[in-house]
């Protein structure tokens, strides 16, 4: 009896034994390590889709019949189905550009987007075209939060309402959001961005990104930017805080209106890369960048983009 | 012989936490696509929001009539009727509802490409008005003069002698311009002969005001006035008023740009 219990004891402790070698020993074998320790993140973006919750006219001289938001929510849904873990942004631009923007301030499309399960944006210029007063009116039918890193609001309430970043873990994957917003001088009335001050994109990027990658130790930071894409002018742009940014992963773009073919891939200041990317306007694009995660040591992060076969999408 | 195991089980624990804590996720491929939102997609219906409701409002809106048109009206070039009525109406709105403004409008400048579709004879429905200016474009008064007043006249110089697209001709109000040849041989502004000396106020929008069209003499002009009104809403409110007192919409061709071979 006493004999057996302690065989039995012998046991358990050479399972464990063996048990804990194992995990470094599997580990080393990188086929399996794909396996057993590889994630995958879905991200689907949006940006500047200006209220366009209907499809465009079907007398559009561009886009009849296309986009909007209600397509978009269909599109998500069948997405979220396929993948566990999707992560749904929208780059700023919410507001304005039909009636119901019109009529309703805003609150409409901040429901549909609460419905749709985003998990941040950002505000675009558009956004304050209700002034800051009437953005905090509608603000209430998002459940999710604006990520404004680069401004800072004179007005308290908006302070407290927005945020700076966001910290997200997802199926092990810690993820960090920060959100950049660009000058409203000369593009928004005063009078309606009031005392907002816009700070400096690219040392605001360098002191959040250092924050999360260092100090909460993010797998992933992801900007929310309303920079636009490229200009001409030496203006910051995505591609421009891509070039000069350290520890950005990925750049979810807007203000331009860019439909891109895919993603564009921008070395670093550490020669890392950076992903770009901007989905058009009007809902009339689904941005979707799914990201393969694996475990490793090796601090070079060397990928490339490769495309989705098109599937076929119609009548879901 | 039991301590030794419990004592090398813990090591090798503590080894492998130490391994895997020294490596982080690091993405190592990546898929992507951009999907058209097309056609084929199907809509949402958003029942717990109930969208149908806000949807059928605002068609409700949109299909309100507001008044009666006594004339189709389309954009044209030297001059067009539907150019003429906007803004001579953005004109008279500005200047009446804001008389305490001292920066009156001396003229005012649009542009073709701004109007976006016809006002059709017969009657007139918000929907229309969205039709012809879906551009949340506000009004705004500039002060002009000198140099920048002179590539204006001849921006409308040139805009009205070339008749090759729906863009041209320039929609003006409180400006006369006749134009023989290449030249312009008579420029009234605000009933007065136009004084190169002198410093105009120009009302216009907010696209134009940057640059927009071409216009890359109002560019640097300064702000006088801000009106915050959106062009759209200003013609909304004209037409609708003038609904209420019963008087139909009507324009006419009255030679404000003359052009002479």
């Amino acid at each position: 009896m006493v004999e057996s219990k302690f065989s039995n004891r012998r046991i358990f402790v050479k399972k464990i034994v063996l048990a804990s070698i194992s995990i470094p020993l599997l580990n080393s074998f990188s086929f399996l390590n794909k396996k057993t320790r590889s994630r995958k993140i879905t991200i689907l973006h949006t940006n500047d889709m200006h209220s366009h919750i209907d499809s465009f006219p079907k007398n559009h001289s561009k886009h009849p019949g296309m986009g909007g938001m209600r397509r978009v929510a269909s599109l998500v849904k069948k997405i979220r189905n396929e993948e566990k873990n999707v992560v749904l942004i929208d780059a700023g631009d919410i507001f304005q550009g039909t009636p119901y923007f019109n009529k309703y301030k805003g609150s409409l499309e901040l429901k549909i987007m609460s419905s749709m399960g985003y998990i941040a944006s950002t505000m675009g210029n558009h956004d304050f075209d209700n002034g800051i007063n009437g953005f905090k009116e509608v603000l209430h039918h998002a459940n999710f939060p604006f990520i404004c890193s680069n401004y800072e609001f004179s007005d308290s309430e908006m302070t407290k309402k927005t945020r700076k970043f966001l910290v997200k873990e997802v199926d092990g994957i810690k993820i960090g959001f920060f959100g950049l917003g660009i000058e409203l001088e000369g593009l928004v009335g005063k009078d309606y961005y009031g005392e907002t001050k816009y700070l400096d994109p690219l040392d605001t990027s360098n002191y959040w990104t250092n924050y999360l990658k260092n100090k909460e130790k993010c797998d992933l930071v992801i900007c929310i930017s309303h920079l636009g894409y490229e200009y001409e002018s030496d203006k910051i742009s995505d591609l421009k805080l891509a070039r000069l940014s350290k520890n950005i992963d990925v750049i979810i773009g807007g203000h331009t209106h860019t439909f891109l073919e895919k993603p564009k891939l921008i070395k670093n200041t550490e020669n890392k890369n950076v992903i770009v990317n901007q989905a058009g306007w009007g809902a009339l694009a689904l941005g979707r960048i799914d990201l393969e995660f694996s475990k490793k040591n090796e601090k070079s992060n060397s990928f490339s983009v490769n495309d989705i076969s098109k599937k076929n999408y119609a009548k879901i | 012989m039991l301590k030794r195991y419990y004592k090398f089980s813990i090591l090798i624990v503590a080894y492998s936490i130490l391994i895997l804590s020294c490596q982080s996720y690091k993405i190592v491929d990546v898929n992507s696509s951009i999907i058209d939102v097309d056609k084929n997609i199907l809509e949402e219906e958003f029942e717990e929001i109930e969208l149908s409701k806000y949807r059928d409002s605002i068609s409700k809106e949109m299909d309100r009539v507001i008044n009666h048109c006594s004339i189709a009206m389309e954009v044209g070039c030297p001059e067009g009727l539907l150019g003429n009525f906007i803004s001579d109406l953005a004109i008279l709105y500005i200047r009446k509802n804001f008389p305490e403004n001292e920066f009156n409008p001396d003229f005012c400048i649009l542009n073709n490409g701004g109007f976006r579709s016809m006002l059709n004879k017969g009657s007139i429905t918000i929907g229309d008005i969205f039709q012809i200016m879906p551009f949340d474009n506000h009004l705004l008064i500039l002060e002009i003069k000198g140099e920048e007043m002179n590539d204006l006249i001849k921006y409308i110089k040139d805009k009205s002698t070339t008749n090759i697209s729906r863009k041209s001709g320039v929609p003006l109000s409180g400006i006369r311009l006749k134009i023989s040849g290449d030249k312009v041989s008579r420029c009234m502004v605000s009933n007065k002969m136009y004084d190169p000396l002198k410093t105009y106020r120009v009302l216009t929008t907010n696209y134009l005001a940057s640059g927009g069209d071409d216009m890359v003499f109002l560019k640097d002009c300064k702000t006088l006035f801000n009106t915050k009104l959106l062009l759209r809403d200003v013609i909304i409110r004209y037409i609708e008023e003038l609904g209420k007192n019963n008087i139909k919409i009507n324009a006419q061709f009255d030679g404000r740009v003359q052009v002479f071979q």
